[in-house]
């Protein structure tokens, strides 16, 4: 199966091992037309005095989130009601376009009456109202295909709402890694945490991205609970770990809706609805191995069948029972299209990198660290390659923290002064992003300034766009921080003689 | 000293701050909780740097109210212990200020011993440096400190010497309303509603005056709690009705709970059950929670449980009231834990367990006989006494 069709969020209740329902479903989201719905609603309009699921059209979301929302949702007939209710709202509707048709429809299927009387009833002869029957349901599942759709979509947007806007447009090299994430995430055996681990700028949170995004048909609309690690501030730690398990408790159970006073009884609601739920709970950025080592102690109390994704640099305690995806560095043919892929998007095509020759270069200098590479690239739309890799050269014992020492040391020695008093001040901003208002008060750039040097720290991957379109914020990923603070401390350390010129 | 360039970004990044913090009309301030890792680092970048230490130290006194207001100390009492730690190196004249924030912010994250530390502090700097204003501020803040582990002699005589140095100095300002409204509480406690009703009275008057909304709807609710020990309802619900616009207009999200707990209470003695529920369901209890304001959630819970009962859900009930007299235990407030057994020990004889109930009826007059000073406790007592022997009289027959 290629979607792991065992954990189809619907389960057991109304999918009764029909293998032939999952098809349809599959159909259904790509390129599913209304002759493909005309023999399942036709199907269920002839079961409409049926009690069982015979004909129930449950492959369908409009028909399942009603029945999802009945306050006795498993009583016997709550399918065939809702598949009613969904047939005779087309039917109601086909009444405005075709009289006729929904007439027969409802004489035919609602009323049982016989093929002989209806035609006669429509003075037509018992072929032609077989054709106009057929038109008519036709027009059924065409309505209902496009309701469906309505509903999807809608579900659609409302699952990636809960995600993280992407911070990628393309990932490449992640095909493996991918498949392997998905298909732990999707197994329906324990272990129930899986921590997706790797050096920073490796690209753990896009591939967390990347694949839980795509589990929208098997997670459902409300199957995802993706939280960011905040840092962890002024609190000790054991009371940090703590205030942040308790806000994940209550998010959870505020989204599951099943609210408890006490924190204790809370916590065991949440815990028997993700028993009874395969929801995935994303926990991404986790920063230090502690917190990693914490949370592996009390996640699985909660876990199971419902999955906890970490992504952390830190590898969780070999004890754990937590799968862990260690993430490497991307193979030399991955790397290379990466390479000319971002070169071509952020600088002039005629500049971009394509030779063998320069991508192993690139290559040489970073590794296969995706972030690394972007860097190195957007320096590259500034500086002529040999001047950009100057002094990169990564040798046997470089260490990644090295690496990107140098890398960004380079970037910043080859930005433009607004570039580098905005990336400056972006120790500053929160990690969700800076609003323009404070960056350009900070940095003392004015607006015109101020947006250039946003465009060039953008297309260099040191600045992070956020927000929506109404209204923006920017951010440095974790490692643009790290080095940025390191400047700042370098200098305090020297005499704080340190010109921007 | 820093880079210079990043020097002058950080003041110019405090200014814009301190601006926006200035310019911030009330309804906007509850959009600053966004901004709260931005100002934190701001202040802690520019604490750091010789140059903006005077800016740093100047944003965290600019922020201290906004704190108080929207409760979130917690995520800021190590940054202000920097600030003072900074201020005290130097000598700096905000030092004695910085004591008394952080006292306070101490009191709300309920490290008393901490707190008291703090405005100890802050009383012998501004005595020696002749700073009246924070002296009285010192004073109020141990005053608090003493009122809330129901020490009412020491309250009272402390709150009187900050009256009395306000009327030397001749400080006509909010601290001389916070004497009153602080007297007028210790009144209260000691059942002495007259002179309750009197000081808060005053202290309103001051805040009107000054136009300090927040402060004044703290003290309309104070005053409405006494008009409601002396059953005067309706006057109770109109200092409610005109404390809420203030509260809410400040912003300050815990100052609408406190409204709300009010209202729901009004509700509560007027026999009006469900609306009572309804005023106490509004508040966001697991906000409270997660911000750790133990307080507030300890009534909010209490309160809850209360109006279950009145309506006969004695499970609901039950729960709330379990939840609310483990955060009365874990802060140590004898009163309200007698007060919440009690209602728990209601919850139990209602829902057929009289053994559970009386043992609960015990627990409560046992506690709340250990607060003779609360008049409002010696009440409590004995209508829980009454509660309990109806109830043995009800086993026995």
């Amino acid at each position: 199966m290629p979607h792991g069709c065992g954990r189809v969020r619907t389960g057991a209740t109304f999918i009764p091992g029909a293998e032939s329902l999952y098809n349809i479903r599959v159909r259904i989201r790509s390129q599913t037309t209304a002759d493909d719905l005309y023999r399942p609603v036709r199907d269920a309009l002839n079961a409409w005095h049926k009690s069982g699921r015979q004909g129930a059209l449950d492959f369908l979301e409009i028909v399942r989130d009603r029945v999802q929302r009945l306050p006795e949702k498993d009583r016997p007939g709550a399918l065939r009601l809702k598949t009613n209710e969904v047939l005779l709202e087309a039917i109601e509707q086909l009444e405005g376009e075709d009289p006729d048709g929904a007439a027969i429809l409802r004489r035919r299927f609602l009323d049982r009456q016989t093929v002989l009387a209806v035609a006669h009833r429509h003075s037509l002869d018992k072929r032609s109202l077989m054709r106009r029957q057929e038109a008519a349901i036709r027009a059924l599942a065409s309505d209902i295909l496009a309701r469906e759709r309505g509903l999807r979509l809608e579900q659609r947007r409302r699952f990636e709402a809960g995600l993280p806007s992407a911070q990628y447009s393309r990932l490449f090299g992640v095909r493996g890694a991918a498949e392997k994430l998905r298909a732990r995430l999707l197994s329906p055996d324990p272990p129930w945490l899986a921590a997706l681990t790797g050096m920073g700028g490796i690209g753990k949170t896009a591939l967390a991205h990347f694949v839980v995004r795509d589990l929208f048909d098997e997670l459902g609309p409300d199957g995802v609970f993706w939280l960011t690690a905040a840092p962890a501030g002024a609190h000790s730690q054991e009371a940090h770990f703590e205030r942040r398990y308790l806000s994940l408790l209550g998010e959870l159970a505020r989204r599951l809706d099943v609210q408890a006073v006490r924190p204790e009884d809370r916590q065991e609601r949440v815990r028997r609805a993700l028993k009874a739920s395969s929801s995935l709970v994303v926990i991404d950025n986790l920063e230090s191995e502690a917190e990693v080592a914490w949370l592996c102690e009390r996640l699985p109390e909660l876990a199971g069948p419902a999955r906890f994704l970490l992504t952390s640099r830190s590898l969780p305690p070999v004890s754990a029972e937590v799968h862990t995806l260690p993430l490497e560095e991307l193979p030399y043919d991955d790397a290379a299209a990466l390479i000319r892929f971002h070169s071509s998007s952020v600088g002039k095509e005629s500049l971009a990198i394509r030779t063998e020759k320069d991508i192993r270069a690139v290559y040489a200098a970073t590794g296969g660290n995706p972030l690394a590479i972007k860097l190195v690239v957007g320096l590259a739309t500034r500086l002529p390659l040999p001047q950009a890799l100057q002094g990169l050269e990564r040798g046997q014992d470089g260490s990644v923290e090295e690496m990107y020492r140098r890398i960004y040391a380079r970037a910043w020695q080859a930005l433009p002064p607004d570039a580098r008093r905005l990336l400056l001040s972006m120790p500053l901003a929160a990690d969700q992003g800076g609003e323009p208002a404070q960056l350009i008060a900070a940095s003392g750039l004015d607006e015109a300034g101020f947006w250039q040097a946003v465009s060039e720290l953008v297309s260099r991957s040191l600045l992070h766009t956020q927000g929506d379109a109404a209204s923006r914020r920017y951010s440095i990923h974790p490692l643009t921080r790290t080095f940025l603070h390191s400047l700042i401390l370098q200098q305090d350390e020297r005499d704080g003689s340190g010109s921007l010129h | 000293m820093a880079l210079a360039a990043f020097t002058e970004i950080t003041r110019d990044n405090l200014r814009y701050w301190q601006t926006r913090l200035a310019a911030a009309s009330h309804p906007e301030r509850p959009a600053l909780e966004a901004h709260a890792q931005g100002l934190q680092r701001a202040m802690a970048f520019g604490l750091q740097q010789e140059s903006n230490r005077e800016e740093a130290l100047s944003l965290a006194l600019q922020l201290a109210p906004l704190i108080d207001a929207r409760g979130d100390w917690l995520d800021w009492t190590d940054l202000f212990e920097e600030a003072r730690r900074t201020a005290l190196a130097q000598g700096h004249p905000l030092a004695t200020a910085l004591h008394n924030r952080l006292g306070s912010l101490y009191k709300s994250c309920y490290r008393h011993d901490d707190a008291r530390r703090a405005h100890q502090a802050a009383l012998e700097l501004s005595r020696r440096s002749g700073d009246l204003q924070e002296e009285v501020n010192a004073l109020l803040g141990l005053s608090e400190l003493e009122h809330l582990r129901h020490r009412y002699e020491q309250a009272e005589s402390l709150a009187r010497r900050a009256l009395q140095r306000c009327r030397e100095g001749n400080l006509e300002d909010t601290r001389l309303a916070a004497a009153h409204n602080l007297l007028g509480m210790i009144a209260h406690n000691r059942g002495d509603y007259e002179e309750a009703e009197k000081r808060y009275r005053r202290a309103i008057d001051i805040w009107r005056r000054l136009d300090a909304g927040r402060h004044c709807a703290y003290a309309l609710s104070n005053l409405a709690l006494t008009l409601q020990s002396q059953r005067r309802l309706d006057e109770a619900l109109e200092a409610i009705e005109t404390a809420r616009p203030l509260f809410e207009a400040s912003g300050a999200w815990l100052s609408v709970v406190n409204s709300q707990l009010s209202l729901g209470t009004i509700h509560f003695l007027r026999r009006e059950y469900s609306q009572a529920l309804l005023a106490f369901s509004a508040i966001d209890w697991l906000k409270l929670e997660r911000l750790g304001y133990e307080e507030p959630l300890g009534w909010t819970t209490n309160n809850l449980g209360n109006a279950h009962l009145k309506l006969g859900n004695y499970t609901e009930a039950a729960e709330y009231l379990e939840y609310s007299a483990a955060l009365w235990r874990s802060l140590g407030d004898g009163v309200a834990l007698g007060n919440t057994i009690g209602a728990l020990a209601e919850a139990y004889a209602g829902a057929g367990q009289p053994q559970a109930a009386l043992q609960r009826f015990e627990e409560a007059i046992a506690l709340l006989a250990e607060h003779p000073e609360n008049a409002w406790a010696g009440d409590r007592k004995a209508r829980l006494q009454a509660q309990k022997e109806a109830l043995e009289r009800k086993a026995r027959a």
